[in-house]
């Protein structure tokens, strides 16, 4: 099941986290980049949350977390992690197994 | 290959690993990582790269207004703990959406064109912020365009609700004074502190008899007695705002049409938030109706207070509730003493059943009395009183209190008991006269009848022997003898008038007339007389006292005639209870000084020698009409003479 084919209401709802430090440029630029892709390829349909590991630290250890940002899919499989600002673009379709628009 | 120890990573996860901070080199020098993590669980660490920043984050981070920075698109990239909790959200549900998605659906164009206008520099506005809780938070936005490669907008939002709040429940306060001002049953007005007309309701519009758009702007002193209005505004000049004054002074409005009405009046001085007196708020009753019930009441209570009525006024339940000063003067009590004490105590023991029970009547609702009853004193005296029991109604028409209003009526009956003894004294005295009037006259009579005789006899047959001077003193004394019967028959028949039993019986006065008339006829015929007729009733009574009535008053009539040839007309009018019978002359008539005198016994006023009788009949009739309970009397005929007349009552036969 690809990202673009998941329903965002049903029992296998898409999981799609990025973890940030709140306020940092690198997490900014990076919410804005992610908001900006899944506008662009996804429609209103489809969300995801934001975690300040600022605000839950604990968290960068138990998903193995090394640098901030990182955004981690993890449905639908496989699991994918994307560590930066997501700004290249290509790379970040890629990893999600979107595809060129 | 050889296998890993136990609890090592497994392959993949170390070649994950690997990839994982490769990547992550990679980001770091991309520029790309604001932070690494290290450690375990929870003991990891989070080390942010650049340490300058730190600084503003903390700052953003503790401070009180809710503070968000987002794209050009509205995707809000950061946002301090206070923007979440103003959201009701957790902060995952913040970052990365949009202005947009949190903002109510109506308020979103204008978020967009807030956002838009920051972008190019500061803007501010307000926002109606959409909470988790479906709520609405509206907003102060302050706004700013942050420098970058990428452009930035940071937002500032204050929290807006209890100054909403306080604005609608200032409109709210507002409202409701407005609708208590316009609704307000009474006189309200708003005026200047110089006096003039704000604001009006429809009361005062009425008191004033001015309709509300004449009077605004217009000074109190056009509507308000002037010296009332300079009183008015003079003692509030220098009230401080919001203070009572608290003294309500009658005054007097004038109408249009002239007409003074009197209202009970107060002013309040309104002030702003720091106590300036910004207005005057009138209220204004119209007692015009209180003060003339007042005077009615006032006018009442001060007949209550000197009627010579005594008044107590009681509940249903028996107890005295007020009395007036003649019932504690009356009972002998003191100012207040009667006051909660039961009404029985007000009757003699004697009494109190029969006054227990008409007082129940009057709880019931009837008016009770007068009842005669004997009443006590505080001291135990007692005496007679005519008592009324009153219901008295509230508006519900349920009896609330039972007046009763008590006269002492001990004197009263003491004279009248005095009365009907001295009655009863004359009535026995009268009987016993006129017994002795008819013994007398009886008696007298025989050995008068033998002094008439021998005297006669003396006359008759010595007279030959007699000289001049006895032959003179014997026709005295034989006159004087004659004289002295007639007077005796005279007492006699008025004796018998008073005192013979009576016989009723339908008497026709016509027919009785006749009768006297044919007695009468050598006399009547001999003076010439004429004798009218009109037409005579038949009345209930004694047949020969009737015939004796006529008969004297006939015979007077005849007797008393001025020349020959008179005129007598016997004529009767009927009225509502009684018949009355003229017998009017054309005779000599009678000084109007002795029209009682004539019909007393023996009263003449003729000498003998002019008019023969003895002064009987007169009296005689008066006592016939006395006991036929009518009357007699004389009035002069119009044209000279007397006419009298007598009346006999309406009655049946028994």
């Amino acid at each position: 099941v690809s990202l673009r084919d998941a329903d965002p209401d049903g029992a296998l709802a898409p999981v799609l986290v990025l973890y940030i430090v709140g306020g940092s440029p690198a997490s900014r630029r990076a919410v804005g980049n992610l908001r900006g892709i899944c506008d662009e390829l996804l429609g209103s349909r489809f969300t995801f949350d934001v975690i300040d590991l600022r605000e839950f630290p604990a968290l960068a250890g138990e998903h193995n977390i090394l640098a901030v940002p990182t955004l981690i899919k993890e449905r639908p499989p496989p699991g994918v992690r994307l560590i930066g600002d997501l700004s290249d673009r290509a790379r970040v379709l890629h990893a999600l197994d979107l595809g060129a628009a | 290959m050889r296998g890993l120890p136990p609890g090592a990573p497994t392959y993949d996860e170390l070649a994950r690993g690997l990839a994982d901070a490769e990547a992550a080199l990679e980001a770091v020098a991309a520029g790309a990582v604001d932070a690494l993590a290290s450690g375990h669980g929870a003991d990891a660490q989070i080390t942010a790269l650049e340490r300058a920043d730190s600084f503003f984050v903390t700052l953003v981070t503790e401070m009180q207004e809710a503070a968000a920075s987002m794209n050009s698109g509205g995707t809000v990239l950061y946002a301090n703990p206070r923007f979440a909790e103003l959201l009701r959200v957790p902060m995952s549900r913040v970052l990365g959406r949009t202005l947009a998605e949190l903002t109510a659906e109506a308020g979103r164009p204008a978020a967009q064109r807030l956002l838009a206008e920051a972008v190019r520099g500061p803007a501010r506005g307000t926002l109606e912020l959409l909470r988790g809780d479906g709520g609405l938070v509206p907003v102060q936005v302050s706004a700013a365009p942050i420098a970058g490669d990428q452009p930035e907008v940071c937002l500032v939002a204050a929290d807006l609700t209890d100054l909403r709040q306080a604005e609608s429940t200032m409109r709210e306060a507002e409202e409701r004074f407005r609708s208590a001002f316009d609704q307000a049953p009474i006189g309200m007005a708003l005026l200047s502190l110089d006096g003039r007309f704000e604001r009006v309701n429809a009361v005062m519009a009425a008191i004033t008899g001015r309709p509300e758009a004449q009077l605004l702007g217009t000074p109190l002193a056009s509507v308000l007695e002037h010296s009332h209005a300079t009183a008015l505004l003079s003692r509030l000049a220098g009230v401080p705002g919001g203070e009572q004054d608290s003294t309500t002074v009658e005054v007097c409005y004038l109408n249009a049409d002239g007409r003074g009405v009197w209202v009970a009046q107060s002013a309040t001085v309104i002030g702003d938030a720091d106590g300036r007196a910004q207005q005057i708020l009138l209220q204004v009753q119209d007692i015009e109706g209180q003060r003339l019930h007042k005077q009615q009441l006032e006018r009442q209570a001060a007949i209550i207070a000197f009627t010579s009525e005594s008044i107590v006024s009681v509940t249903p339940r028996g107890e005295i509730e007020t009395c007036n000063p003649s019932a504690t003067r009356l009972y002998g009590y003191a100012n207040d003493e009667l006051a909660g004490e039961r009404f029985e105590r007000l009757t003699a023991p004697a009494q109190r059943e029969a006054v227990a029970e008409a007082f129940g009547r009057a709880v019931a609702g009837d008016q009770v009395g007068p009842l005669e009853t004997i009443r006590l004193r505080k001291d135990g005296s007692t005496f007679d009183a005519s008592v009324t029991l009153s219901p008295i109604r509230d508006a519900s028409g349920e009896v609330v209190r039972v007046a009763s209003v008590s006269q002492d009526i001990s004197e009263r009956k003491r004279t009248a008991a005095e009365l009907q003894r001295v009655s009863d004294e004359l009535a026995r005295s009268n009987a016993d006269l006129e017994q002795f009037a008819y013994v007398a006259s009886h008696d007298l009579s025989e050995p008068l009848r033998t002094v008439t005789g021998f005297v006669q006899l003396l006359a008759d047959r010595y007279a030959a022997n007699l000289d001049d001077d006895a032959r003179e003193f014997v026709a005295f004394a034989v006159s004087g003898t004659q004289r002295m019967q007639e007077l005796l028959d005279g007492l006699l028949a008025y004796s018998r008038a008073g005192t013979m039993e009576q016989r009723l019986a339908e008497v026709d006065c016509g027919r009785t007339l006749l009768r006297v008339l044919s007695g009468l006829e050598s006399s009547i015929t001999d003076s010439g007389t004429q004798i009218d007729i009109g037409e005579l009733p038949t009345v209930v009574a004694d047949p020969t006292q009737i015939e004796q009535l006529f008969q004297n008053l006939l015979a007077n009539a005849v007797k008393f005639r001025a020349v020959d040839g008179a005129r007598i007309r016997i004529s009767a009018e009927e009225e509502l209870d009684r018949h009355v019978v003229s017998i009017a002359d054309s005779g000599i008539g009678i000084d109007p000084e002795h029209r009682e005198r004539i019909f007393k016994m023996f009263q003449q006023l003729h000498a003998r020698d002019e008019y023969a009788g003895i002064g009987a009949g007169l009296a005689i009739c008066r006592q016939i009409t006395v006991r036929h309970g009518g009357q007699i009397w004389v009035e002069e005929t119009p044209g000279g003479g007397s006419t009298f007349r007598f009346s006999l009552p309406k009655r049946s036969l028994p």
